[in-house]
């Protein structure tokens, strides 16, 4: 039980400290894709905005169910 | 004949002269009047006329005379009980001879200070030696013994008299009585059967008559009188208690309140009240020491007493402001003189009476009013305060009156009432008003009496005509007869918040019918709904004019039938431009009859908006439709269909129109939170495709009111926007409207703002997006697309799970339904909300759905 803990808490951390990289990144790609624009840029553009939002949550989303996976392999459930 | 008339006329005037003036002391059959004022020496001066009876000091040198405070009046003579006495007569045993020619009455005045009570002679005229003679007064213990004619019967004072102090005692004999008096006041009388004084002699002071005894007291102002003395000559040579010399007249005191005056009503709270003080008389050397005024309530508790020192001469005046509460009050003043040596004091005159209250100066009513009448009643006062509270009590109900000042302290207290038809005969009222929260006034009881008010036909007793009708066949334009099936007059004198009601009919042809009023000096307000017919033949009418007043100068009326075969009857429906009925729509319709403009037809839509007029469709004829807040609409036409429906327009106020019919609008950012310090396009765009819009318009504010800015146009529709940065703000409230048909129609929405330092990554940023981006179109999705694409989110979560999980129960279903409309509507509000329709109306109503399904499970379960 307690290694199945340590597990999840360790890909949750090594997960988090992985996100940190993404975020200046994804500003950037929101910056320079003009994102925030609606009226000005295009429909193709704008589909390309919408995945670049939903990268971090995606990420923690992916992180926690990894450690979700760590936790229940471990407890063989 | 002459001197016999003369004669007449003087005895006439001695005998006024002797009884109209014995008000005043005359100093007439004066035997001997002493004063004691020598001062010195043995000889007693005589002060009447001639000094004819001088006396004669005896053994008491120059120590039995005094003056100043020893005495009463100016000088006196003070005999020690040892041998001091005097005596008054020629000799003495002998009196003086003119003595002998004086009747048997006599009287003696002297004030008389005793200094013992022993007995002994205070005054005898009387041969020393022999027996009491003419008389002999003497004193024992704390009585005065009076002995007559050498007779020992004795006549004594009832109570007692003073030691060490100033007495003024009046003794006389007139042949029937022996009478006291004691300090003016009448002590005592006693019958004697003496009729014949003794031989005359001298009279002798301060010895018995046998020239022992001797007195011991002082003495002051002796008169000895050959007549009785009546009261008011004792009550003058008392003189209050301060004597009276020789000749002079007695002092009057005179107590003068000058203000206020007597019964009089004061208009101001504080007063000044002055009184005047003064003397009359010869005797004038007092001085005014002080003055009291003493003021009661007039139930007589003191309200106040107030004395005012330092007076000073013997006439002078004292004046004090004073400062009272309402009511009424009594005054009087008690003022105090004296002398070196006396002193006294006066009230004045009588007390007197005032008031600082209303005082009524006219009251104006109708000695005789009518039913229904406006009856005015109007009362006109000065008063010292601004009247409050004030009231018509009119036969027992109290009406509030209106008060208006008139200037300085005049106000009038004012009322109309329309009299109601319950009060005929003899009414009563009064006026009630407060001049302050404590004092209340009001006025006496007035009357007034009210008649009958009547319009009714003509009769014995209604005899002045006001209304003629009479009847004439429209097509002919000749009399004719009529009956009235029924009719109402409602009328009244007033302002008709009361009136009467006459109903009538008759089925009896009648050529007229004439209506009277009594009173018949009255102007009548009447309202007619007069029915009218003449058999079948000619169908109903109805009359049914405005209000109109009605005098003794008789109004005729002709009013016109139609025969049966001649018209027909159309309708008239009334309608607003909603299409709404209606009602009380004062109709007429005019034509012209042998070059008269007549109206033929009158009438009041009901409640179904309608009239109907019975009317000859071949002529034309002029239609008139007014009712208050409308525009009158006339119309002139020839009346050949059988119902016309007429819009009225310009009404002032619509009820129950809806103001979002064809209302569309957008506004603009979508996204539900923005972001801080970031400019933002607010815009406000509107389509109306029913109403005209006069003017629409937004405002943006924080919570706390602050207006950021604004922006408005005055166009039917459109598109209006500010920009503005939303700085560190975290809510951004928008009030926007539009003005339809002047009714005012307004909204509000609200943006957060987020501080977006740390949540450019967040999954709501994807939302944001995803909202903005369809508003602004993305791939042409539309909100029917935006529809279309949350029903497959829906669709497909809900049936994998259902699929994946097994979960087949409406209840769960249904949760599942309501959270994933939850999400997209109140989470990322994806989904819009329809105009009109409650925010987040389609998650209350999966919510709804949810509980009705949960309670049926529980029912069933």
């Amino acid at each position: 039980m307690g290694l199945a803990i340590l597990s999840f808490l360790a890909v949750l951390i090594i997960g988090l400290m992985f996100v940190n990289f993404l975020l200046p990144e994804v500003t950037t790609f929101r910056t320079d894709m003009s994102c925030s624009s609606a009226d000005t840029i295009s429909d193709g553009t704008k589909l390309l905005c919408l995945f670049g939002d939903a990268t971090v949550p995606y990420v923690i989303v992916l992180i926690i169910s990894l450690g979700i996976g760590a936790i229940t392999s471990r407890l063989n459930i | 004949m002459k001197n016999k008339i003369l004669f007449l006329m003087l005895g006439m005037f001695l005998l006024i002269g002797t009884l109209g003036f014995t008000s005043a002391l005359t100093w007439t059959n004066v035997s001997g009047y002493w004063s004691f004022d020598d001062g010195s020496g043995t000889n007693i001066n005589d002060n009447t006329t001639g000094s004819l009876h001088n006396g004669t000091l005896v053994n008491g040198n120059e120590l039995a005379w005094k003056s100043g405070a020893s005495c009463k009046l100016g000088g006196c003579l003070d005999l020690l009980a040892s041998n001091d006495y005097a005596f008054f007569g020629t000799t003495l045993t002998d009196g003086y001879n003119d003595w002998n020619d004086y009747g048997n009455n006599f009287a003696l005045s002297f004030w008389i200070n005793r200094r013992s009570f022993t007995d002994a002679g205070i005054i005898t005229k009387s041969i020393q030696g022999n027996s009491y003679g003419q008389f002999t007064l003497s004193g024992d213990s704390n009585k005065m013994y009076l002995r007559l004619n050498n007779s020992g019967t004795v006549y004594t004072n009832t109570g007692s008299t003073n030691i060490n102090q100033w007495d003024f005692v009046v003794v006389q004999y007139n042949q029937s009585f022996v009478n006291y008096y004691i300090n003016g006041v009448f002590n005592s009388t006693q019958a004697v059967t003496v009729n014949n004084l003794a031989n005359d002699s001298s009279i002798i002071l301060g010895v018995y008559f046998n020239g022992g005894q001797n007195a011991n007291y002082t003495i002051d102002e002796l008169g000895f009188w050959n007549r009785t003395l009546n009261a008011i000559d004792i009550t003058e040579l008392y003189n209050s208690g301060s004597g009276l010399a020789y000749g002079d007249a007695s002092t009057s005191i005179l107590v003068n309140i000058t203000s206020p005056s007597n019964n009089s009503i004061l208009t101001s709270t504080s007063n000044l009240f002055n009184v005047s003080l003064s003397m009359t008389g010869t005797n004038l050397d007092y001085e005014w020491a002080n003055n009291t005024y003493h003021i009661w309530y007039s139930n007589g508790t003191t309200r106040n007493v107030t004395t005012i020192t330092g007076l000073s001469t013997n006439s002078t005046s004292t004046s004090k402001l004073f400062t009272l509460g309402y009511g009424n009050y009594l005054l009087d003043s008690y003022a105090c003189y004296n002398n070196a040596t006396f002193g006294n004091c006066s009230w004045g005159t009588s007390n007197y009476s005032f008031g600082i209250n209303s005082s009524i100066n006219s009251e104006t009513h109708n000695a005789v009013g009518y039913e229904t009448a406006s009856e005015t009643y109007i009362l006109n006062l000065t008063s010292p305060a601004i009247p409050t509270n004030a009231y018509l009590v009119y036969n027992g109900t109290s009406y509030s009156t209106t008060i208006t000042s008139s200037g300085g302290s005049i106000y009038t207290l004012s009322k109309t009432l329309q009299i109601p038809t319950s009060q005929i005969g003899s009414n009563t009222f009064y006026y009630k008003w407060n001049l302050s929260s404590t004092f209340a006034e009001n006025t006496t009881t007035y009357n007034q009496y009210i008649n009958n008010t009547i319009f009714g036909l003509c009769n014995a007793t209604l005899t002045i005509p006001y209304l003629n009708i009479t009847f004439k066949d429209e097509a002919t334009n000749g009399y004719i007869n009529a009956t009235v099936p029924s009719s109402t007059f409602l009328y009244y004198l007033g302002d008709g918040s009361i009136t009467k009601t006459l109903t009538y009919s008759q089925t009896v042809n009648q050529t007229n019918y004439t209506f009277c009023g009594l009173p018949s000096n009255q102007t009548y307000h009447v309202n007619p709904y007069f029915q009218y017919k003449l058999g079948t033949d000619y169908p109903q009418r109805i009359w049914n004019p405005d209000l109109t007043d009605y005098t003794n100068s008789t109004t005729n009326v002709t009013l016109y039938l139609l025969s049966s075969t001649d018209g027909i009857y159309v309708t008239f429906q009334l309608v607003n431009t909603a299409d709404q009925l209606v009602s009380g729509v004062a109709a007429s319709g005019t034509r012209t009859i042998n070059s008269v403009l007549t109206t033929i037809a009158s009438g009041t839509t009901g409640n179904d908006g309608s009239v109907v007029f019975w009317v000859n469709p071949d002529f034309e004829t002029n239609f008139t439709f007014i009712k208050s807040g409308y525009t009158t609409y006339t119309t002139l036409l020839i009346p050949t269909q059988s119902s016309y429906t007429i819009t009225l327009s310009g009404e002032t106020a619509v009820t129950g129109y809806d103001y979002s019919r064809g209302i569309s609008y957008i506004i603009n950012p979508k996204e539900r939170d923005l972001d801080n310090n970031t400019i933002y396009n607010f815009n406000y765009t509107l389509y109306s495709t029913y109403w005209d819009v006069e003017n629409f318009g937004f405002s943006l504010r924080l919570r706390n009111g602050t207006v950021l800015t604004s922006a408005s146009s005055a166009t039917n529709g459109g598109y209006i926007s500010v920009n503005l940065n939303t700085s560190n703000y975290t809510r951004i409230i928008m009030d926007y409207y539009y003005v339809t048909n002047s009714t005012y129609t307004n909204f509000t929405t609200s943006w957060y703002v987020i501080d977006t330092t740390y949540n450019g990554w967040s999954i709501r940023t994807f939302f944001n997006d995803l909202n903005s981006y369809l508003d602004s179109g993305i791939f042409g999705i539309d909100e029917f697309g935006r529809y279309v694409l949350i029903f497959f989110v829906i669709f497909l979560s809900i049936g994998v799970l259902s699929y994946k999980f097994g979960l087949t129960s409406p209840v769960v279903l249904s949760a599942m339904l309501f959270a994933i409309i939850f999400f997209f509507d109140v989470v990322v509000e994806l989904l819009p909300t329809p105009i009109n329709a409650i925010p987040h109306s389609l998650t209350f109503l999966s919510a709804l759905i949810l509980i009705v399904l949960l309670i049926k499970e529980a029912q069933t379960g």
